[in-house]
């Protein structure tokens, strides 16, 4: 599969338009769905997002100019339409309703472990009173492995605020499980 | 190097998490496997690129319209403005041409036919003037003294 890069310019010099987007999104629409998830959590509303996202990147992807890596660029129009789309909601990440909570509960992990233990429910606790972006940050960092420059250009943020809000995510973690 | 570092960051602050948590417990949280319904990612190209087809056709069709109608406004303002200038040119021309027809017409009568409608017509204009007379009387004899009287004073002053 050709680079990010070369699938590009293929795009901005017209040359098979449709099937050089279908490449790019086959290698990245999980990620960019993924992380629509964690802060939507229900699949209808992370599938209308990733929709409304693939739609602009194909509409600017003309005047994109490779400044930074093509998955920055599309996280970022994924942070922004996804934070348009809660505001528009007028949903909070930090305010989960039980549907939200079961989701978390039935989301992975070992089938054969009890779902109920004080520890689960601390955790949930946790990251559900988590904000926004340390939640965000939290993800990105721990299950992505993404560096804190990538998270930084994603959220639109500096590395040093991005490394706070993880170091301050870890610690709200840590706050609620020890009051157990 | 710069890369070596990140990564030890990264293993560094995982480490730091999961001495707070246990991985399988913060496993719960990685929605990144089990949560798109059956087929989704295999599908989901397919629909965008439909959907971007019918967003051009639309757009296409917009235009389209916008143009027409555009086009389609621009001969109907200008047919307007023709149907008002013409219309109004023809009424101005057909009102001159009746008061001319009028003024030729005048002219045009010889003076002989003049004279012979008027000789013609006397009569008729002297039965006229006597219903007039008549009626005139008819009125003036159903007024009282007073009125009369008042009537003279009137005429005399």
């Amino acid at each position: 599969m050709s680079s990010d890069q070369e699938l590009i310019i293929q795009f901005q010099q017209s040359v098979n338009k449709e099937e050089v987007f279908t490449q790019l999104m086959r290698k990245h629409q999980q990620k960019v769905y993924y992380q629509i998830k964690r802060m939507v959590l229900e699949h209808a509303d992370a599938d209308d997002i990733a929709q409304l996202v693939w739609i602009k990147v194909w509409n600017k992807l003309d005047g994109f100019k490779m400044e930074s890596e093509f998955s920055t660029w599309i996280f970022r129009i994924a942070y922004n339409e996804t934070l348009n789309y809660l505001q528009k909601q007028k949903k909070q990440s930090t305010r989960l309703s039980n549907d939200d909570l079961f989701a978390y509960e039935n989301a992975s992990g070992s089938s054969d472990e009890p779902k109920s233990t004080e520890i689960q429910i601390a955790l949930d606790s946790a990251i559900k009173q988590l904000p926004e972006k340390q939640r965000i940050v939290f993800m990105l960092r721990y299950f992505d492995g993404y560096d804190y420059e990538k998270i930084a250009g994603i959220m639109g943020t500096t590395v040093g605020g991005a490394k706070a809000n993880f170091h301050q995510a870890v610690k709200k973690i840590e706050k609620f499980i020890k009051k157990l | 190097m710069n890369q070596e570092k990140e990564k030890e960051s990264l293993q560094l602050d995982q480490q730091w998490v999961e001495s707070i948590v246990e991985k399988n417990e913060l496993n719960r949280f990685n929605l990144t496997h089990t949560d798109a319904p059956f087929n989704y990612f295999e599908s989901f190209p397919e629909k965008i690129i439909s959907r971007i087809q019918l967003e051009k056709n639309n757009t296409k069709h917009s235009a389209f319209k916008i143009l027409f109608l555009y086009h389609y406004a621009k001969i109907a303002v200008a047919a307007t403005f023709i149907l008002l200038v013409g219309g109004l040119y023809l009424y101005d021309n057909a009102s001159i041409k009746k008061s001319n027809i009028e003024i030729v017409s005048m002219q045009e009568i010889p003076n002989e036919e003049i004279i012979n409608y008027v000789n013609n017509n006397e009569a008729l204009a002297e039965l006229d003037l006597d219903l007039a007379i008549n009626k005139e009387n008819a009125a003036l004899e159903s007024l009282g003294e007073i009125e009369i009287q008042k009537i003279q004073k009137a005429i005399i002053h």
